[in-house]
């Protein structure tokens, strides 16, 4: 339980700087071009706990299959477990783009941006929960929609 | 692996994959997304993506049972769904978080929830009664 709340604690922190730097600073002018699909900035701030919800659950879920088993252990089992669930993360991008009208760099980035991360995970990660958790930050980014800026 | 039962569980959860999205999010919820249309592609630019969509569920198919082959040991339809469950969570947390920034309604943030969580949760029920392991030291 002691591991599992530290690596929580640890991955939420690194996500949501993570999601900050690549949305709110690096990808800022690209969602600039599609003004009409984001609220405005007062509007986003108000609503700024559910993003801070959103992170907690997406990580609590990500934590909750390491710890259940499904991934084995072990960093290399967390980095197996991140790499898949990247990838099955890049198919939900590609159906969203079919329906809304996204820059395809939002996509290409966004998942270029989720590998990238796997090896930061590769060269950090020591306890074995948080490996799997790290492992996990380029999904929980979704660098396609979370957006601050 | 056993690439047999891999193949048809992939095959039996994208086919379930796309008809469940298609009935809930393109009939169910229809009206509940044209409250807001200029979050959409119109309906020609969305016929041109089309592809994407297709792929994009391959995608999502192919490495839910991946997933599962690699790291669910023989365990049947029970922990399929509940691996299933827990990885509609991590979607289900996106949805929050789209909600935060996109101007979505509420009844489209509780569609995709409930959607979310009914779609991956049969698509992992159906890998893990199709597929099974070639032996039982294999994961």
């Amino acid at each position: 339980m002691k591991r599992f709340i530290v690596a929580f604690i640890a991955a939420y922190v690194f996500m949501f700087f993570w999601g900050w730097l690549l949305n709110g600073v690096l990808l800022k002018d690209i969602y600039a071009q599609t003004p009409n699909l984001w609220r405005p900035q007062s509007e986003m701030m108000s609503l700024f706990h559910w993003i801070i919800i959103g992170q907690a659950l997406v990580i609590f879920a990500f934590v909750m299959i390491y710890a259940s088993g499904f991934a084995g252990g072990g960093v290399i089992a967390g980095i197996r477990l991140g790499i898949v669930l990247e990838i099955a993360a890049i198919g939900m991008r590609l159906a969203i783009y079919a329906v809304q009208p996204f820059p395809g760099k939002l996509i290409v980035y966004g998942s270029i941006s989720g590998l990238i991360e796997m090896n930061h995970c590769r060269g950090n990660c020591r306890c074995d929960l948080q490996a799997g958790t790290r492992a996990y930050v380029h999904l929980a980014a979704e660098p396609l929609f979370y957006r601050r800026s | 692996m056993n690439w047999k039962k891999f193949f048809i569980a992939f095959i039996a959860a994208f086919i379930f994959l796309f008809v469940f999205g298609f009935l809930w999010y393109g009939k169910f919820m229809d009206p509940i997304h044209k409250e807001v249309p200029m979050l959409w592609r119109t309906q020609a630019d969305f016929g041109s993506h089309f592809p994407w969509l297709v792929l994009g569920h391959i995608v999502v198919a192919f490495f839910l049972t991946m997933l599962y082959a690699h790291f669910v040991p023989a365990g049947g339809a029970g922990a399929g769904f509940s691996l299933g469950i827990l990885l509609a969570l991590l979607f289900v947390g996106n949805n929050v978080i789209v909600f935060a920034v996109q101007p979505l309604t509420t009844k489209i943030l509780w569609g995709w929830i409930v959607g979310d969580l009914i779609q991956f949760g049969f698509a992992g029920a159906i890998i893990g009664a199709i597929y099974k392991p070639s032996s039982p030291t294999a994961s």
